[in-house]
């Protein structure tokens, strides 16, 4: 791990405008500290989230991705999570049936009050990709990763 | 296979000439040897003896529902009520065009009523690339197509005229491939995952045979907002990773993808994880059942929820 020795995972995390954006707020404002590693993404609904989006993430450079929701049955859209709840059991299965490691993509629920639970949540997420490594699968183009 | 064909003429001639009909999709011979190939005719225009043109041998692998969205989109100008009466098409399927069909008729792209179903029994289709390899044309077993081999839907149901015979028996293990392929390691996975898309050479001809992939303007074509290139190989990871993944539950296992391949691509082995898995955790099924609803187009409260990351001293 020589050349690795300064390298700092780099996550970006998905989260709905509605609870989970609001719990990494809370988590801000309650001064909650966790690792600095997030690139936070606000999406309306966890259900507005295109896979093809998590793949662009990790095709710019992401070590991991995380998204983030309201708990099922609390969605803002009444129903948002619960269809992107099917949609990313499959589209997990899918990418680690394809290669990808398990770690580097996460997905969880969140509310708006849970605060300690966000930062937790990032502390997790953030050891697994650091304990994964560096991303070497080829769906990381060469050329735009700016380490 | 002989009388069915002669079925198939009796009953596409009879629809001829009580005019039920304004096109007949189903199959011609080709103009190599052991080839057949697709033939849309316009009986408007011609007599009942246009159905003698018709072929039903073993050879017949394509999936005719693709060409079937077509007649059927909106208008690209104009207001929709403006447009001509939609035509009224006669359709030979097999097992697996029937499913590829009632997919397009779920998803509303296609009118039932205007569609006449003939549907054949299939006993499997051979592959061109294996009979090359063997060089013996006779053995049906052993050149049959790796998708008929894990066919479970060869005996239609459900359709206008039926036309019965021999169809293949149901398989025991049928996601063989994909317990194989997850009991290798990760690494070896991936290896094998990039191996073969390295090979592709981006045609999009994947795309376009698939009677699934109907969009208008797909994912990888936009231009007005680019998400995909086309140069690089984490182009094409994602390309097929994006195109496998919207055939989730929509797939039905015909193989026109791998059939049009010109690398010959292993598509089958990352189709069939997803039909496994979505069989496996919402019990659906792209079978002969026109009222299932797509089964992400949908939820239950019961869903699955051990993919969920659960933080270790939980807020």
């Amino acid at each position: 791990m020589d050349g690795n020795s300064m390298w700092e995972p780099k996550i970006v995390a998905f989260l709905c405008n509605w609870c989970s954006y609001a719990g990494a707020d809370l988590a801000g404002v309650s001064r909650i500290q966790y690792g600095p590693n997030i690139r936070i993404i606000r999406v309306p609904c966890s259900g507005r989230i295109n896979p093809l989006y998590i793949l662009k993430a990790f095709q710019n450079g992401a070590d991991g991705v995380l998204v983030s929701g309201c708990h099922p049955g609390d969605c803002h859209y009444i129903s948002g999570n619960l269809v992107a709840r099917r949609k990313f059991t499959l589209l997990k299965n899918f990418l680690v049936y394809t290669g990808l490691e398990p770690e580097r993509i996460q997905f969880s629920w969140v509310s708006a009050s849970e605060g300690q639970r966000f930062a937790a949540l990032m502390d997790k997420v953030i050891a697994d990709v650091r304990k994964t490594g560096p991303m070497e699968n080829q769906i990381k183009e060469p050329r735009l990763a700016y380490d | 296979m002989i009388e069915v064909q002669n079925q198939m003429r009796i009953l596409a001639s009879d629809l001829i000439r009580q005019k039920r009909v304004d096109f007949i999709i189903g199959y011609e011979q080709g103009t190599l040897a052991h080839t057949s190939r697709p033939c849309i005719i316009d009986v408007r225009t011609s007599g009942p003896e246009v159905s003698e043109k018709l072929v039903w041998n073993s050879y017949c692998s394509n999936n005719l529902s693709v060409y079937l969205q077509k007649f059927f989109a909106p208008p690209v100008q104009g207001r929709k009520k403006d447009a001509a009466p939609p035509l009224r098409i006669g359709l030979i399927v097999k097992g697996c065009d029937l499913r590829s069909v009632l997919n397009l008729i779920r998803e509303k792209q296609v009118p039932r009523e205007n569609l006449i179903l003939i549907g054949l029994p299939c006993t499997g289709m051979l592959d061109k690339k294996k009979m090359e390899i063997n060089k013996d044309e006779l053995d049906i077993e052993k050149n049959i197509q790796d998708s008929c081999l894990e066919c479970r839907f060869s005996n239609v149901k459900g359709v206008d005229f039926e036309i019965t015979g021999k169809t293949r028996e149901v398989p025991g293990d049928l996601y063989e491939v994909v317990r194989l392929f997850e009991a290798r390691t990760r690494k070896d996975r991936l290896a094998y995952f990039e191996k073969e898309i390295s090979r592709c050479i981006r045609c999009n001809a994947c795309r376009q045979a698939c009677p699934s992939c109907y969009c208008r303007e797909c994912f990888a074509d936009q231009k007005d907002m680019k998400w995909l290139g086309s140069g690089t190989m984490s182009d094409t990871m994602i390309y097929h990773l994006i195109r496998i993944f919207h055939q989730a539950g929509r797939c039905a296992e015909c193989d026109a993808c791998f059939r049009a391949c010109p690398e010959e691509i292993d598509l089958r082995t990352f189709t069939r994880k997803l039909a496994k898995d979505v069989e496996e955790l919402f019990g659906f099924v792209t079978d002969f059942n026109r009222e299932s609803i797509p089964p992400l187009s949908t939820f239950s409260s019961g869903d699955s929820d051990s993919f969920i990351t659960e933080p270790e001293e939980g807020g």
